[in-house]
């Protein structure tokens, strides 16, 4: 009986999926003026220190155990809305790659596909850095970084860079610093 | 009576709508791109029209034997026509693209597990142990099918990747019909043979569902995105704007 319950649960989270697929969830981004109002600001600085080994050893070695702990779980939650806002910048930057691949110019079209890639690998490392931040709350004694998440987040802005100048060089700056 | 109605009255237009599918992915040579989808519409109106005049002629072994062999058939085109869909998602990404292959085969090795274990776990409530066992066949073959879409639309709702029309339609068809039929033949496994009647009837009611939406998405125009027309960078225009006047001078 449980596993004929099972089936039909697995039934039904596919059919909300289909359902989910169906109506279509993602942004309409045809152009980087499309941004606007659409990604969220992430202080990268910040993050970075939020994220940062050494200073993760730091507090490790200045702290008490206990103290520690929680110092560790209060900068793990503050990283995870990081790593949210992160994630979804890179889906709209995802849409924004995409409708770069259709341009006429061949330059936007290859910035456009680095962007895609990189946002799917963005995509990625939220996933992987969400699950390391948990665990770093649920074990706080436990080392694990998300580096890999930053430079790859810096390598995606970078390249939005390049495409928001080749795109529209006089709003690139202002576009630039929404993120 | 009404059964029977009910019955005849599911088959035969689903089996002329997708004779109709078939012609309209030959006129728009869509069997070039999908020929998974192409080869398990045409295997299945050929399994309806013998399994039909089987059932006419009531060679009752016959149709037992011909209905669990197509099941077999359906079960095989199946996954295929999912591994095609997997390929032409993650195919316009590259970053995804050479992973395609690895993930489809490792989502398909647990699921084989998964099945594997429920079939020894939960044999059936049939009293006819062949009966039993061909119904938990039938299940395992949709616990792997359910899973691999589970997986691809999880996958892709997650990374926000883009579906084309086609692609979308095939997908969601054969997810509302492997999605009923795992639900269905699970309640009919452990009700046993006095679920068989209404098993028939919402299996059939699932698969012309899915056969509609094939053929809103296929009779439908594709909504493909428009590049804007190419023209050449400034750099090469300019460049070739000075060889024509460099040639027109002389």
């Amino acid at each position: 009986m449980i596993i004929t319950l099972v089936f039909i649960a697995l039934a039904v989270v596919l059919a909300g999926l289909l359902w989910i697929s169906l109506r279509g969830h993602s942004a309409d981004v045809t152009g980087a003026e499309d941004l606007v109002g659409r990604v969220l600001l992430v202080d990268l600085e910040a993050f970075r220190n939020l994220t940062d080994p050494a200073e993760e050893e730091f507090l490790r070695a200045q702290l008490p155990s206990s103290a520690f702990r929680i110092v560790r779980r209060q900068r793990n939650r503050a990283a995870l809305e990081y790593v949210s806002k992160v994630g979804q910048n890179s889906a709209i930057l995802l849409r924004l790659g995409e409708a770069a691949q259709r341009s006429g110019d061949r330059d936007i079209r290859r910035a456009g596909e680095q962007m895609v890639s990189l946002a799917i690998s963005t995509r990625a490392y939220v996933l992987l850095a969400s699950m390391v931040l948990w665990i770093g709350i649920i074990m706080p004694g436990a080392r694990f970084s998300v580096s890999r998440l930053l430079q790859n987040y810096e390598r995606l802005r970078s390249t939005l860079d390049t495409l928001v100048r080749m795109e529209q060089p006089a709003t690139a700056s202002r576009l630039m610093s929404m993120l | 009576m009404l059964l029977h109605i009910v019955q005849l009255g599911l088959w035969i237009p689903c089996t002329v709508a997708q004779l109709l599918i078939g012609i309209q992915m030959m006129r728009r040579k869509l069997y070039r791109n999908f020929p998974a989808f192409f080869a398990y519409t045409l295997v299945r109106v050929v399994e309806s029209v013998l399994l039909y005049s089987f059932y006419r002629l009531e060679l009752w072994v016959p149709y037992f034997i011909g209905y669990w062999l197509a099941e077999a058939v359906d079960m095989a085109l199946g996954v295929a026509v999912i591994y095609e869909v997997y390929s032409h998602v993650f195919a316009r990404y590259e970053a995804l693209h050479r992973l395609t292959a690895a993930m489809f085969r490792w989502a398909a090795a647990i699921l084989v597990l998964v099945a594997v274990v429920s079939a020894a776990g939960a044999p059936g409530a049939d009293g006819d142990r062949m009966m039993a066992g061909l119904f938990v066949f039938g299940r395992s073959g949709d616990i792997v099918r359910v899973g691999l879409l589970l997986f691809l639309f999880t996958f892709a709702s997650y990374f926000r990747l883009t579906w084309r029309d086609y692609v979308l339609g095939i997908a969601v068809g054969a997810g509302l019909f492997f999605t009923v039929d795992l639900a269905a033949i699970a309640i009919r496994a452990h009700m046993g043979s006095i679920g068989t009647a209404t098993y028939s009837i919402v299996k059939n009611l699932a698969y012309n569902c899915s056969v509609l939406i094939w053929i809103c998405y296929l009779f439908g125009h594709e909504q493909v995105p428009v590049r804007n027309a190419d023209t050449p960078p400034q750099s090469d225009l300019l460049r070739w704007n000075e060889a024509l006047m460099e040639f027109v001078r002389r």
